[in-house]
C-alpha cells in the first residue's frame, strides 16, 4: 500500500519556485529520510505532505486519499522540532502527551481513566514515566524528544513524521533514539518519514545512497525486512519489553 | 462607610466582577501564551466605538459594543491572512481604526461624553440587570467552550504546527478564540473600563506563570489572582468612590509584584 504519494508537485512562494516536478512514493513500512540543505524545500514539501500548503501543480495523496480530503489524521503521529516551542510553557509532560488524544470526538470529552492509562503506558514504554508531573521546558533535549514521541505514539499511528529529530541532542541520545526507531520499524507496521539536514545521520541509519534526488532534495529509503513479521503486540507493550534506560 | 457594599448596584457589580474574573484569565491564558496579549486592548478600543454609536443612536450600547468587537475579531483574522509575516500588524490596524471611529463618534455626540467616561475607566454604578444577564450568558458560553475544546486549545497554543499536522482546523479555532476574547472584553468594559480591560486577561495569567506547576494549575492560580483583584478592587472603589478599573488593575499588579519578589527571595 502507498502511504504517501507525491505526484509531479510544483510549488513556488510568490514568483520564486521552491519545488519543481517532485515525484516520490512512500510505501508501507518504509523508513524514508528526506534530506536537504537550508532552503532546499524540505519544510515546504513537509507542509505540502500534511496539507498545510496546496501545490501549484500536481497532487499529494495520503493513504490513497487526496490530502485536501484526508480526514484520518489520527493515523499520523508527528514529532516536532525540539526548538519549535516556548521553553517557558507551563504545561506538564502528562498534559502535553494527553493532547495527542484530541481526535477523540465525543461531546463531553472528559479524560477517561482508560485514556490516562494510555498516556502513562506510552510514557512508561519510553522510559520517562518518572517525568509525568515535570514541566516540559525543564526537561533535557533527550527527555523532551521521548515525551514528543510518546505523544505521537499514543494513537498507534501508521505513519510517523519526525521533523529534525536530532537537533540539539547529543550523540548518545541520538543513538538511543535510532535504536528505538529501528525497533519500531522492524517489529511494527509503522512507516517513517524523517525530515533532516543531517546527511551523515541518514547515511548511518537509513542508507548510503539516495533512492531519488530532485535538485537539492534527496530521498533515502530503508525497506522493512520482510522476514521480520509485525508484532501482534500493542506498540507500547512492545516498547516496554525493550526496557529503555531512563533519560 | 461600608454600607455601600449592601447596595443593590454594588452587589450587581460584585456579581458581574466575579464572573468576569473567572472567564477573563481562563481565556487570557491562551491569549498570553500565543503572544497575542494586545488583542484584548484592540478589541476594547473597537468596543468603545460600538458603545459610542449605541449612545448616539440610543440603542443598548453594550450590544453594539459586542457586535463591533466580534466583527473586529473577524477582521483581525482576515487582515492576518493578508500580512502573514507581520501578524501584529492586523492588531495595530484595528486598534487605531477603533480609536479613530470612537473619537469621530464622540465628537458627533458631545452630550454623551460623560457616559462614555464610565466605559473608558469602569464604574460600579452603571451595571444594570440586563448587563448582568449578558455577562452571565457570556461566562457560561466561554467556560463551556474552553472545557469542551481544552485539549485542542492547549495543543494549538503549545505547537500550532503540530496541531495543523494532527488535522486540527486551526483557522477556525483562531477565529473562535478571537470571538471569545471579543465577547469577554466587551462585557467587561462596563466594570473595568476599556482602557484597562485587557489587564484582566493578562496580569493574573502573568502572575500565575511565575509559580505554576502545570497548565491547569496555572489556570486555577490565574482565576484565584483575578478574583482577589476584582473583589478587593471593587471594594476599594466602592468605599473610597473611585473608578474600579484602576483599583482592580492596581491590586492585580500588586499581586504580580509580590509574587515576583517572593519568588526571587525564596528562589522558587
Amino acid at each position: 500500500m502507498n502511504i504517501i504519494e507525491i505526484d509531479h508537485v510544483h510549488y513556488a512562494y510568490e514568483d520564486k519556485p521552491v519545488l519543481s516536478d517532485i515525484q516520490f512514493t512512500v510505501e508501507e513500512r518504509d523508513f524514508v529520510g528526506l534530506v536537504g540543505t537550508n532552503g532546499a524545500g524540505k519544510t515546504t514539501l513537509l507542509k505540502l505532505i500534511v496539507g498545510l500548503l496546496k501545490p501549484w501543480n500536481g497532487e499529494v495523496r495520503l493513504f490513497g486519499e487526496q490530502v485536501g480530503k484526508f480526514r484520518e489524521w489520527d493515523k499520523i503521529g508527528y514529532v516536532p522540532q525540539k526548538n519549535q516551542f516556548n521553553p517557558l510553557f507551563p504545561a506538564t509532560v502528562e498534559e502535553i502527551v494527553m493532547t495527542g488524544l484530541f481526535s477523540n470526538k465525543t461531546i463531553h470529552r472528559r479524560v477517561t481513566r482508560e485514556q490516562q492509562q494510555k498516556c502513562h503506558d506510552a510514557l512508561e514504554a519510553l522510559g520517562v514515566q518518572n517525568l509525568l508531573r515535570n514541566r516540559i521546558g525543564q526537561l533535557s533535549g533527550g527527555q523532551q524528544q521521548r515525551v514528543f514521541l510518546a505523544r505521537a505514539l499514543i494513537n498507534n499511528p501508521a505513519l510517523l513524521i519526525l521533523d529534525e529529530p536530532t537537533v540539539g541532542i547529543d550523540t548518545q541520545t541520538q543513538n538511543e533514539f535510532f535504536h528505538l526507531i529501528r525497533h519500531m520499524h522492524e517489529h511494527h507496521n509503522i512507516t517513517f518519514l524523517m525530515v533532516t539536514h543531517d546527511l551523515q545521520m541518514v547515511r548511518t541509519h537509513i542508507g548510503e545512497q539516495p533512492a531519488v534526488s530532485h535538485d537539492a532534495l534527496h530521498f533515502y529509503v530503508k525497506k522493512a525486512d520482510p522476514t521480520h513479521a509485525c508484532s501482534q503486540h500493542d506498540l507500547t507493550h512492545s516498547l516496554k519489553t525493550m526496557r529503555l534506560p531512563h533519560v | 462607610m461600608f454600607d455601600i457594599m449592601f447596595e443593590p448596584f454594588f452587589v450587581r457589580s460584585l456579581l458581574g466582577g466575579l464572573l468576569i474574573a473567572l472567564m477573563a484569565p481562563l481565556l487570557g491564558m491562551f491569549v498570553v501564551l500565543r503572544r497575542q496579549s494586545m488583542i484584548g486592548d484592540t478589541l476594547a478600543h473597537v468596543t468603545i466605538a460600538g458603545v459610542a454609536l449605541g449612545l448616539l443612536i440610543e440603542t443598548y450600547p453594550l450590544l453594539l459594543g459586542i457586535v463591533f468587537a466580534v466583527l473586529a475579531s473577524f477582521a483581525i483574522e482576515q487582515i492576518r491572512k493578508i500580512y502573514k509575516t507581520y501578524a501584529e500588524l492586523s492588531i495595530a490596524i484595528m486598534l487605531s481604526g477603533g480609536v479613530a471611529f470612537a473619537t469621530f463618534l464622540f465628537t458627533l455626540g458631545k452630550g454623551f461624553n460623560i457616559n462614555v467616561m464610565s466605559y473608558l475607566f469602569g464604574s460600579i454604578y452603571t451595571l444594570d440587570r440586563t448587563d448582568l444577564w449578558v455577562i452571565l450568558i457570556v461566562t457560561v458560553v466561554v467556560c463551556m467552550i474552553i472545557m469542551t475544546y481544552f485539549k485542542e486549545l492547549l495543543l494549538m497554543t503549545f505547537d500550532e504546527d503540530a496541531a495543523k499536522v494532527n488535522g486540527l482546523p486551526v483557522r477556525r479555532f483562531n477565529l473562535m478564540q478571537a470571538v471569545l476574547v471579543a465577547l469577554v472584553v466587551s462585557v467587561a468594559i462596563k466594570i473595568v473600563g476599556a482602557l484597562l480591560v485587557s489587564a484582566l486577561l493578562i496580569i493574573p495569567v502573568a502572575t500565575s506563570l511565575l509559580i505554576a506547576r502545570g497548565f491547569k494549575h496555572a489556570m486555577l492560580l490565574s482565576v484565584i489572582f483575578s478574583e482577589i483583584a476584582v473583589v478587593s478592587g471593587l471594594m476599594i472603589a466602592g468605599v473610597w468612590n473611585m473608578a474600579p478599573g484602576g483599583t482592580v488593575v492596581l491590586t492585580a499588579l500588586a499581586m504580580l509584584v509580590t509574587v515576583m519578589v517572593v519568588k526571587r527571595g525564596f528562589k522558587i
